[in-house]
């Protein structure tokens, strides 16, 4: 008679196929070596779990800003471009080539005065307006946070209601800042900040007693914009940026990135 | 229950596809949604394979480099989770071979000529708790693994992964990653048994 090999109890005990199962039901000798085998690997899940520590909710943000200094930097391809804002970009370029060229084929021969400055470096007073500005958008990022936070943790409904009076000065911040952003050229900044007063005028709008159900939406909405981690990430790209000695320059592409 | 966070679940059901295809476009934004979805994930199998917590950080951390250098050869039909699962194990692996030469270096031993079970054959005198004295045993024998065999068992023990799953996962054989397991099953069982025979 054969009787089991040890690696064949331990395929066994793994739920791996094994063609001597049925021998080691029906022989007493192996039936006690893979009891033995049991007891032992049993007793190690029990005592060993590996369970790893718990890490917080920000972690996914945590190991971003970690990362994302060491990125190597690779050229955008072509189906990248096929986003609502490059599709805006590349509208205002067809349109700018469109002007030029429709003025070059009326055929104007006076020739235009060129301007002398290729480079616009930000003077200091600029650079001052620009760090001033972008030190407050990060303090709105912040209380944003919060109230983004509060409801994306609460544990009823009520706390919508809690949270709509802080949206709705929110909301006006927001809708300021974005037009300030666009103004100075931060069209990343602009477009989180565009997210974000959507979603903080959802909050406000909700009606008076709100319900688990209305609770759960909110939260889905600012989930499947991963707007607090957008927030967070561009708060903390700000504070970057803002610990710069050199002049703050504007950020043309997501900084999310 | 899911313990992810919320984002995760919005991934999911979300286009992941688009969001891929933008990450591999060079798009940060949509990488960094990709990092934010699954990071606890590649975390808890990091600290299961590696058994430690910064080594686990830094395996984490090195899996979403190379996955970001390596996107554009992510196949769109594949499961991205999948894929990041295999790219956290070899991060592991190379982790483990580092801390494996370090030790050896230390200790002034050959790489592989780790003993067995380097572990004391007699349980301590003042063992008050079986629990205690098991894992630290546990603990010392995993710790004489090869890095192989550390991850295969880890996987099979732990993670509940299939020995053909696991040979793929670290491309080699079906065999090789069988034994790989039964070698370190033969290890830890080996580092018990002084226990077993006083109980």
């Amino acid at each position: 008679m054969t009787h089991c090999s040890d690696e064949e109890l331990l395929l066994e005990y793994y739920g791996e196929t094994s063609r001597h199962s049925a021998h080691r039901r029906t022989c007493t000798e192996c039936d006690a070596r893979f009891q033995e085998l049991r007891a032992t690997l049993d007793t190690v899940s029990k005592t060993v779990t590996l369970e790893a520590p718990e890490r917080g909710e920000h972690y996914g943000l945590e190991v971003w800003q970690a990362i994302r200094h060491r990125l190597p930097a690779r050229e955008r391809t072509w189906h990248s471009l096929l986003t609502p804002q490059w599709g805006l970009a590349a509208a205002a370029v067809l349109l700018v080539v469109g002007f030029t060229a429709g003025r070059l084929w009326t055929g104007n021969a006076v020739p235009e005065p060129q301007s002398d400055v290729a480079v616009t470096v930000p003077s200091a007073d600029e650079d001052a307006r620009r760090r001033a500005m972008l030190l407050t958008v990060s303090d709105h990022f912040d209380r944003s946070d919060r109230v983004l936070a509060e409801i994306m943790n609460a544990p009823e409904p009520d706390a919508l209601s809690a949270q709509q009076q802080w949206a709705g000065d929110l909301v006006a911040a927001s809708r300021l800042y974005r037009r300030n952003a666009i103004a100075i050229n931060e069209p990343a900044v602009a477009a989180v900040l565009e997210e974000l007063e959507r979603v903080l005028l959802d909050i406000v709008h909700q009606p008076p007693g709100a319900t688990a159900a209305d609770l759960e939406e909110i939260r889905r909405r600012i989930d499947s914009a991963a707007l607090l981690f957008k927030v967070r990430v561009m708060s903390n790209e700000l504070q970057y940026r803002l610990e710069q000695p050199a002049p703050v320059r504007p950020t043309t592409t997501s900084t999310i990135g | 229950m899911s313990t992810d966070p919320p984002s995760k679940q919005a991934m999911e059901a979300g286009d992941v596809a688009a969001v891929l295809a933008r990450a591999s476009g060079g798009d940060g934004e949509a990488f960094s949604l990709l990092v934010n979805s699954h990071a606890r994930m590649a975390f808890r199998l990091a600290y299961r394979l590696t058994g430690d917590e910064r080594d686990a950080e830094d395996v984490v951390q090195e899996s979403f480099i190379r996955a970001y250098r390596q996107i554009n050869r992510f196949e769109a039909r594949s499961n991205f989770a999948t894929w990041l699962h295999r790219i956290v194990v070899n991060c592991a692996m190379d982790s483990l071979r580092a801390r494996h030469t370090r030790r050896a270096e230390r200790m002034g031993e050959p790489v592989e000529d780790i003993p067995d079970a380097a572990v004391s054959a007699e349980p301590s005198p003042e063992r008050l708790a079986m629990s205690t004295e098991i894992r630290r045993r546990v603990d010392a024998s995993m710790d004489t693994l090869t890095p192989r065999e550390r991850i295969a068992f880890a996987l099979r023990h732990y993670e509940g992964r299939s020995i053909d799953e696991i040979g793929r996962t670290l491309g080699v054989q079906q065999s090789a990653a069988k034994h790989a397991i039964f070698r370190a099953v033969k290890k830890i069982r080996a580092s018990l048994e002084p226990l077993r025979r006083t109980t």
